[in-house]
C-alpha cells in the first residue's frame, strides 16, 4: 500500500536492443528518387560510459521519479541506523554537561551528514552502483578499506545489549536471553523475506512511527516549554567552546558524539545500497536481494552499473525529479525525523535531571555508567510523571536497539556481500543472496557467542582502534565522495560547488577533529 | 494500550495503566476516528505529512489539555499546567509536529491491516481501503507510462 514502492519486481537488467538502421538513406542514392523530404537522422547508440579502469557502464533510460512526497523510503534504514544511543543518551547528556548551546555541534553535524546522504544518492541513483563500486572504480585498495574497517568495527553486538539492557529492565528477563532470541529472530525474519528491502522497509518504518510518536508523547508529559526553547535556541550558539569541554576528559567525548550525531562508521555509505534495491534512479535496473529461501529466485545481477543519457534534455528532466524526491529524504524524513527525535529525549534528560539530582550526578560523571544514567532517568520519570513513562523510556532504548540490530546487520551483510561479489574472483559463481545470507548468519552466530561469551564492544585491548576506525571511515568516505562524484559522473550531473564544499567541509570537520583529538590529548574518541 | 501493557509490564498497578490508558487514549482515538472520517471525505490526502500536521497542530494539544485536567481531577488535585494555559498549549503544539510525523508513519502501514480485516461489514474502512487503492492504482499507472517510456 506504501506508495514509495515504485519500482518494477522484474526489472530488465538488459541493455536494450540496438535500433535497426534506416535503410532507406542507403538505397535512395541508387534509384531514381522520389521528391521525398530528407530521412531523419538515424537514432546513435551512445557510446557506454567510462569511468575508471572498471568496466563501462552501458547507457539504459533513467526511470522517472515518483512523487517528492512520501513517507516510506530507503531514508528509513538510515533513520534506524542514525537515532541510535547517540540522539537519545550522548546529546542529552553533553546539553546537562555543557549547556544547550553545546547543541550548535549536533546541528552542524547533522547538516553535513544531509549533504553526505545527498551526495551519497548522486552516484547511486546515476548508476545503480554502490559507493563501494564507485570507490573502487577511482583505487580499488580504497574499497578494499571500507572491507576491512566494516569486518573490524560491526562483527561486535554492542548495539543489541544496550537495548536488551533495557528490556530486562522492564520485564526482568536476563538480558543475554533477550539479545540472543532476538538475533536469531533477525536473521528469520530476514531470511524469510522474499524480497529484504521490502520487508525491512515497513518494519523499520513502523518501528521509526512508533518511536517517534512515542518520545513526542513522553516529552508533551514529562517536559515544559522552557525545557524545548533552550534545545532548539541551543542550536545556534555558532562557535560556543567552554573552556571545561578542551579537556582530555571531555573533548574525545564530544568528537565521539559529533561523529555520531545521525548516521555514524560506514552507515550512509550503506545507504547507497539500500537506494538501489528501493529502485531510485538506475538501481531500478538491478535485481534485488532475497532471502534466503527465495534466494533462488534472484535474476542475474549484472557485473556492473549503468548509466542514463545526460545529453538528452528528457533524461535530464527526470533526473531533476529524482533529485527533488531525494532532497525530500534528505531535509524532511533525515534532518527532520533525527532532529524530532534528539530534542524529544533532551527534553526528557533535562526534565529528569531537573527533578532528580542523582541523574544530574550520573549524567555529569565524565566516566559515565550509561546503564544506571538511563535507569535513573526512567525511576526520575515514573516518580514524576507515572510508572508508564518511566516504563515508557526504557522501552525506547530497547526499540532502539532493536532498531539498530535489523538495520545494521542487514546494512553489513548487504555491504560485504556487494564487494565480495563483484570483486572477489569466483564469487560470481554463487547469487549475491547467498552471499549476503551468509554474512548474515556469520554475524549473528558470531554475535551470539561474544553476548554470551565475550566482550559485546570488541576486546578492550583494541577499542580505541575501532573507535579510531569507525570515526576515521566517515572523513574517508567524504574524501572518496569528492573523487567518485568529480571524476566517476558525467559533468552535467557533477555536484556543484556548494556541495562540494559541504563534503569538503565534513572531511576537515571528521578528521581535523580526530587528528586533534589524538595529537592534543592522545585520546581517539569517546 | 500499548501505554498500558507497557505500564503494567514495568510494574504499575493495572488501575494506574487504565486510567493512564483511557485520560489520553480516549481523546487521542477520538481525533484520529476524526481524521479517517476526514480521509473518507476526501478532505485529507492519503499517506501526506503536511495535511496530517495541521490536523494535529490544534488536536494534540487540545488531547494533551483534557489529559492534564482530567488526570488532576482524577487524582483530587487542584489543575495545574506547566508554563499557564499558553504556554502548555504553545509547547504541546511544537510537540505535536513529532506525534503527526510518527501518525503518518504507523496510520498508514497499520491502518490498511485492519481495514481489510473488518472491511466486509465496516462501510468506513471499505472506503477508507477504496482510497488507499485509487492511490495505489494512480501511482502504478504513472509507473506503468514511465516502464513503457523507459522501455
Amino acid at each position: 500500500m506504501d506508495p514509495a514502492n515504485f519500482r518494477s519486481d522484474r526489472p530488465d537488467a538488459a541493455t536494450p536492443p540496438v535500433p535497426p538502421p534506416d535503410q532507406a538513406g542507403l538505397t535512395s542514392s541508387v534509384e531514381e528518387p522520389p521528391p521525398a523530404p530528407p530521412a531523419p537522422a538515424p537514432p546513435e547508440e551512445k557510446p557506454p560510459w567510462r569511468a575508471g579502469r572498471l568496466e563501462p557502464m552501458p547507457i539504459k533510460k533513467l526511470p522517472k521519479a515518483p512523487p517528492s512526497v512520501h513517507i516510506l523510503g530507503p531514508t528509513v534504514f538510515l533513520l534506524a541506523l542514525g537515532v541510535g544511543i547517540g540522539e537519545s543518551y550522548q546529546w542529552p547528556r553533553l546539553v546537562l554537561v555543557f549547556g544547550p548551546e553545546i547543541r550548535w555541534l549536533f546541528l552542524v553535524g547533522v547538516t553535513l551528514q544531509a549533504f553526505v546522504l545527498l551526495e551519497m544518492a548522486r552516484y547511486a541513483m546515476a548508476t545503480g552502483e554502490s559507493i563501494f563500486f564507485g570507490a573502487a572504480r577511482v583505487f580499488k585498495p580504497l574499497m578494499w578499506l571500507f572491507f576491512v574497517t566494516a569486518m573490524a568495527v560491526y562483527i561486535w553486538p554492542g548495539h543489541v545489549s544496550a537495548g536488551a539492557g533495557a528490556f530486562e529492565e522492564i520485564t526482568g528477563i536476563p538480558w543475554n536471553i533477550t539479545a540472543t532470541i532476538g538475533l536469531l529472530l533477525v536473521g528469520v525474519v530476514i531470511s524469510m523475506a522474499k524480497v529484504i528491502y521490502s520487508v525491512l522497509e515497513k518494519l523499520l518504518g513502523l518501528l521509526i512511527g512508533v518511536l517517534v510518536l512515542g518520545t513526542s508523547v513522553v516529552a508533551a508529559v514529562v517536559g515544559s516549554w522552557g525545557d524545548l526553547s533552550s534545545a532548539i535556541t541551543g542550536m545556534f550558539h555558532f562557535g560556543y567552546f567552554p573552556d571545561s569541554m578542551m579537556t582530555a576528559a571531555w573533548f574525545p567525548t564530544v568528537v565521539g558524539a559529533c561523529a555520531f550525531a545521525g548516521p555514524s562508521g560506514m552507515q550512509q555509505m550503506w545507504y547507497t545500497l539500500h537506494l538501489r534495491d528501493s529502485g531510485a534512479g538506475m538501481g531500478a535496473h538491478i535485481p534485488r536481494v532475497r532471502g534466503l529461501t527465495h534466494a533462488t529466485e534472484e535474476e542475474t545481477v549484472p557485473s556492473r552499473g549503468f548509466m542514463f543519457d545526460t545529453d538528452d534534455p528528457e533524461e535530464m528532466r527526470k533526473w531533476k525529479g529524482w533529485r527533488t524526491w531525494i532532497t525530500f529524504d534528505a531535509l524532511l524524513l533525515f534532518w527532520g525525523v533525527t532532529m524530532l527525535v534528539t530534542i524529544a529525549f533532551t527534553v526528557i534528560a533535562s526534565a529528569a535531571a531537573r527533578d532528580n539530582a542523582q541523574v544530574s550526578q550520573l549524567l555529569l560523571q565524565a566516566d559515565d555508567d550509561q546503564s544506571a544514567a538511563l535507569q535513573a532517568i526512567s525511576n526520575t520519570l515514573s516518580s514524576s510523571a507515572g510508572a508508564v513513562v518511566g516504563t515508557l523510556f526504557l522501552g525506547f532504548i530497547a526499540l532502539i536497539g532493536l532498531n539498530a540490530t535489523l538495520g545494521l546487520f542487514d546494512a553489513f551483510s548487504r555491504g560485504q556481500s556487494d564487494m565480495t561479489y563483484f570483486f572477489i574472483p569466483g564469487a560470481r559463481r554463487f547469487r549475491m543472496s547467498h552471499i549476503y545470507a551468509a554474512f548474515l548468519w556469520a554475524v549473528i552466530i558470531f554475535g551470539i557467542i561474544i553476548l554470551n561469551f565475550g566482550p559485546a564492544d570488541g576486546p578492550s585491548a583494541v577499542l580505541d582502534t575501532l573507535a579510531f576506525l569507525s570515526t576515521f571511515a566517515m572523513g574517508a568516505y567524504c574524501v572518496v565522495l569528492l573523487l567518485v562524484n568529480n571524476r566517476m559522473l558525467p559533468k552535467p550531473i557533477r555536484p556543484g560547488l556548494l556541495s562540494n564544499t559541504a563534503i569538503a567541509l565534513g572531511a576537515v570537520f571528521y578528521l581535523g577533529m580526530l587528528i586533534f583529538s589524538i595529537a592534543r590529548f592522545g585520546v581517539v574518541v569517546g | 494500550m500499548l501505554i498500558g501493557l507497557l505500564s503494567v509490564a514495568g510494574g504499575g498497578s493495572v488501575g494506574t495503566a487504565l486510567v493512564a490508558t483511557l485520560i489520553l487514549g480516549i481523546p487521542l482515538a477520538v481525533f484520529g476516528a476524526l481524521y479517517d472520517v476526514l480521509l473518507v471525505a476526501g478532505r485529507m490526502g492519503v499517506g501526506t505529512i503536511a495535511p496530517a500536521v495541521a490536523f494535529w497542530l490544534p488536536l494534540f494539544p487540545l488531547a494533551r489539555l483534557l489529559n492534564e485536567v482530567l488526570a488532576d481531577v482524577v487524582a483530587g488535585n487542584s489543575i495545574a499546567l506547566s508554563g499557564g494555559v499558553a504556554g502548555f498549549l504553545a509547547y504541546q503544539a511544537l510537540l505535536s509536529l513529532g506525534f503527526a510525523i510518527g501518525w503518518v508513519f504507523l496510520h498508514d502501514q497499520l491502518g490498511p491491516l485492519w481495514w481489510l480485516r473488518v472491511r466486509a461489514h465496516n462501510p468506513v474502512a471499505a472506503l477508507l481501503i477504496e482510497r488507499y487503492a485509487e492511490r495505489v492504482d494512480a501511482l502504478e499507472r504513472r509507473r506503468g507510462r514511465a516502464r513503457k517510456r523507459s522501455g
